[in-house]
């Protein structure tokens, strides 16, 4: 009889969300995706912030990089800011990993339209920095999806 | 493109010599010309995007008049043929009438973010759905399939209208025709794939069309079609994604918002170049933003998702709280009521940016708005 292994799900090392490390690993697999290349070229410096942590990074064409913790004051040279409460992060990427992508209470426009105040913003008020928002949406949409690819800690 | 090669081979002195050849066989050479441009090798960008409208611009080519007398087809840049016919009735012919200092951009955005109502939406997730709910769906896919009709049929006007030196406007027009087109498709076939049908006309569709339509002017009906209608579509596009009921109609949803918020952005960029280069207008732009919001408020053009008595807004209702018992139309009203407070608000943070913000701080804008700035 085989011997039972442990799985390699249960060995796996898990990515800390949030962290530069973390939105790094699911860069390096958005970069890639047809998907992604599919929805086309994007020009956003976007700040994903939970609880305390911040993290930037920079949507360059089909390019994602520059990744970086920030300060608060930093935002505001953002286009704009993506904020959920840790335990929102938390269940938003659950979501993601159970079902592969997000299932249809958890994709980012709902969030946006889900709690009182909307989860994106410019810190400055800049409107239309704010829609950035909603033109690359769809390819954020498939950023978040691929987190589903990796193991993540909390 | 010309290439190094190429100028190694066609110094000034072949290219005259090339001319003398010319004259001396009977050829006529005088369309041949060097422009300032030819030899020069141009760096193509490296970062996966492409090579772009703004990339290749420069030189005579770059330049855009103020205004202009070209009204005969000839490209931005070309050089003149004088016996060319008088092609064009443009009534665009002033920079700052139809100018925003980003339109390339946004034109080489539209083409590289194209996508198919056939093969990019998942339509085997299309489910059955209880009556009432598919029906809600129809009646929507309905108005939105007019809807887009009118958003597309408005800027083809313009279109001809513009001269060529000002394209990149006048491409991002045509971009946004195929947008549109494409929106009235895919809302065609949501109504028709899943056993409904289209339903009953909106009559306060055409309103709102037959209103953008008889604007005089093109920031005009920029600010009416782009920054109010649109802005308007897109709110309705997200509460679409929200209310979903499957993974197809969140994508329906999903990229046509991304589709109507570059066109809002047009719309924004422009009314801020007006608001920078032309600031003779600004109480013309305010008086069109009047009505604007004077609609806005009463919503009898449509612009109000979560106003009672059309169907639209009823089958908005109907899906945002899950089917017609009073307790779910209940529902779904206080939810079109939150997203129609954000839509205000983002038309205000619009009308900031665009440059005209003083009107919320003055006592100009609509009375009905100030309840959404202070909430």
């Amino acid at each position: 009889m085989a011997t039972k292994t442990p799985t390699k799900r249960a060995t796996a090392k898990k990515t800390k969300f949030p962290s530069v490390a973390w939105f790094e690993a699911v860069a390096a697999i958005t970069r890639v995706d047809a998907q992604y290349q599919k929805f086309g070229r994007l020009n956003a410096v976007i700040a994903f912030k939970s609880g305390n942590s911040i993290v930037q990074a920079n949507f360059d064409v089909l390019h994602i990089h520059e990744i970086q913790e920030i300060e608060e004051d930093e935002m505001r040279d953002c286009d704009f800011i993506i904020e959920l409460e840790p335990a929102q992060w938390k269940d938003m990427l659950k979501d993601i990993k159970k079902n592969g992508t997000a299932s249809l209470d958890w994709t980012l426009n709902t969030l946006d339209l889900k709690y009182d105040e909307p989860i994106h913003r410019n810190d400055l008020e800049d409107g239309f920095k704010a829609d950035l928002f909603f033109r690359y949406l769809p390819s954020l949409q498939v950023y978040f999806d691929n987190s589903s690819q990796i193991d993540t800690g909390y | 493109m010309a290439t190094k090669s190429k100028a190694n081979t066609a110094t000034p002195n072949t290219f005259e010599q090339l001319l003398d050849y010319g004259k001396g066989n009977g050829y006529k050479l005088d369309w041949l010309q060097q422009r300032e441009t030819f030899g020069k090798e141009l760096e193509i960008p490296s970062n996966g995007g492409g090579l772009l409208l703004q990339d290749v611009d420069s030189g005579p080519f770059a330049e855009v008049p103020a205004w202009t007398n070209n009204v005969t087809g000839r490209p931005r840049g070309a050089l003149t043929r004088p016996s060319a016919a008088r092609i064009g009735k443009y009534g665009i012919r002033t920079k700052a009438d139809v100018w925003l200092k980003n339109g390339a951009q946004l034109y080489e955005e539209a083409v590289q973010r194209q996508w198919s109502s056939a093969t990019d939406i998942p339509w085997h997730e299309l489910e059955e759905l209880p009556d009432e709910i598919e029906q809600a769906e129809c009646q929507l896919a309905t108005f939105l399939t007019e809807v887009e009709f009118v958003a597309g049929d408005v800027p083809g006007r313009w279109i001809s209208e513009t001269s060529p030196d000002y394209y990149e406007p006048r491409m991002f027009l045509i971009s946004q025709i195929m947008d549109e087109a494409r929106h009235a498709d895919v809302f065609r076939k949501r109504a028709l794939a899943n056993g409904g049908g289209l339903l009953q006309q909106n009559s306060s569709a055409a309103l709102a069309g037959a209103s953008i339509d008889s604007a005089r002017d093109f920031t005009e009906m920029s600010a009416r079609l782009h920054i109010s209608g649109e802005g308007l579509v897109l709110s309705i596009f997200r509460m679409g994604e929200r209310m979903a009921y499957n993974n197809a109609e969140k994508a329906i949803y999903r990229l046509a918002a991304s589709d109507e918020s570059r066109h809002v952005a047009f719309g924004v960029m422009h009314l801020q170049y007006v608001s920078q280069t032309d600031p003779e207008r600004s109480e013309e732009i305010h008086s069109y933003l009047d009505e604007i919001e004077l609609g806005l408020v009463a919503g009898t053009g449509g612009q109000n998702p979560a106003v009672r008595g059309t169907p639209s807004n009823a089958a908005i209702m109907t899906l945002l709280g899950g089917g017609t018992d009073e307790a779910s139309l209940r529902e779904g009203e206080q939810i079109a009521g939150a997203v129609r407070q954000r839509q205000v608000k983002e038309y205000i943070q619009r009308i900031k940016v665009a440059g005209f913000g003083d009107r919320f701080t003055n006592g100009r804008a609509a009375a009905g708005l100030t309840e959404y700035i202070s909430a």
